[in-house]
């Protein structure tokens, strides 16, 4: 080992007397000193030009520093920016949907004005939907407290969407049209015949059935509703036909109507509560 | 051109160190340190208290305070990693960093230590502590950048000709 030999050697005497001497001269040489020895003198007049010109060259890498806290802030105000932009897309997001509802309502409150000469219209918002398929249903925000009844006629701006079947406090079930229990009393507009519109339990096209086999009726032709059953008034409007065939047993003939409410959208629909004036439900 | 190269690195390392900041962490490197350890780990007790002794003149007189401090400590700091030159594989990486992160360390406490009986006014606390671990630890991550140079360095055929 180094160590021991050196020891033996017995220099330790020497390291010793070295370490004080050094000490010595330090306590000696301490912050202030009055003159320089020449060495010190000559070792910096010489390094003074080298360290001036390596400072002037290499005070860009000084920027490594500057780089690295400026990182930081960038970083900082990176986040910063992210949660702004996630903020004001939010803004924009929630500004647009606002802008689609005011579309929305203006259209329903144009239903509204047409509607309100001849009906009580309560204004709803729909609120959720069956959860099970074998059903077409939704459930808008008005119930009993708001003067709803079982087979009130439900309508958005587009026409015909269904009627009350069940009710709570503060909801109601709507069954759509598109059910097949939803029947609805119909006529084409312009030739007046007179047919039933149900739904066919999936999809979202109506059939109509039940009208005659010479019956004066063309696709494009608007199917509005014909007060006929009791439930729905007459004049609503459900859809148009896109076909038309012959039922199997080949004296009447059935078409497919395809209806003006986009039932997998809608959001507010209003009932019609009560009749006004002199208009009655035939 | 051994000695030349030597010399040429010592006012290099010095001029580097006075004229560069780096990453403003409040800290400088000491690359005559580090040359004081790499010798050491190099060449044995002996060669690194040698470079030691040169180098740790030559610091103190560009300094020109306390005279000597670093002349000891050097000296000590490369005698102490030089003893564990002939039980290490010199090729690993790891080998310099942590020579350099130990020798730092005992560099510095070697510091405090003789600068206290000098007079060096020496804040003691933790900060001090962990100013000399930051600085362990930076020639810890600088090591493999500054030890394969010196050690293709140390081992080509022009630096060991005798002219």
């Amino acid at each position: 080992m180094v160590l021991p030999m050196f020891w033996k050697k017995g220099k330790w005497i020497f390291f010793i007397i070295a370490v004080c001497v050094l000490l010595t001269v330090a306590h000696n040489t301490g912050l202030e000193r009055n003159k320089l020895t020449f060495l010190e003198v000559w070792l910096r007049d010489m390094l003074a030009p080298l360290e001036s010109g390596a400072t002037a060259v290499l005070s860009g890498v000084r920027g490594i520093g500057g780089y690295f806290a400026g990182y930081q802030d960038m970083v900082q105000e990176r986040d910063k920016l992210i949660k702004e932009v996630a903020d004001l897309k939010e803004e924009v997001n929630s500004l647009k949907e606002a802008g689609l509802e005011n579309a929305r309502l203006r259209k329903l409150l144009m239903m509204k004005e047409n509607m309100e000469p001849d009906w009580e219209v309560l204004p709803a918002k729909v609120i959720g939907r069956d959860t099970e398929n074998w059903y077409h249903s939704i459930i808008i925000n008005k119930g009993m407290a708001d003067g709803l009844e079982k087979d009130m006629v439900v309508i958005n701006y587009d026409g015909l969407v269904g009627r009350i079947i069940a009710l709570t406090q503060n909801t109601a079930e709507v069954l759509l049209l598109l059910d097949r229990g939803g029947a609805v009393g119909c006529l084409v507009q312009l030739s007046r015949t007179p047919g039933v519109v149900e739904g066919q339990g999936s999809g979202k096209m109506l059939r109509m059935v039940h009208f005659p086999h010479d019956a004066d009726i063309q696709e494009n032709q608007i199917v509005l509703t014909s007060g006929l059953g009791g439930i729905y008034p007459a004049g609503l409007r459900i859809g148009y036909i896109t076909k038309i065939e012959v039922e199997p047993n080949g004296l009447m003939k059935q078409a497919e109507v395809k209806p003006f409410v986009d039932f997998d959208r809608l959001e507010e629909v209003l009932v019609l509560t009560k009749p006004k004036n002199e208009v009655s439900v035939p | 051109m051994r000695y030349f190269v030597f010399f040429a690195t010592i006012i290099i390392s010095i001029v580097l160190q006075s004229s560069i900041s780096f990453f403003n962490l409040g800290i400088q490197p000491d690359f005559l340190l580090i040359l004081v350890l790499f010798s050491a780990l190099l060449e044995g007790p002996f060669t690194g208290l040698k470079v030691g002794f040169v180098i740790g003149l030559v610091e103190d007189l560009v300094t020109g305070k306390f005279i000597g401090i670093h002349i000891l400590t050097k000296m000590l700091a490369g005698y102490l990693i030089g003893l564990g030159e002939p039980k290490i594989f010199k090729e690993n990486y790891l080998v310099p960093v942590v020579t350099l992160f130990i020798g730092t360390f005992l560099h510095g406490f070697l510091f405090l230590f003789f600068g206290s009986i000098v007079g060096i006014d020496i804040s003691w606390g933790k900060d001090i502590w962990v100013r000399i671990l930051y600085l362990a630890l930076f020639h810890g991550v600088l090591a493999p950048f500054v030890y394969v140079p010196f050690y293709k360095i140390y081992v080509s055929k022009w630096f060991n000709k005798d002219s």
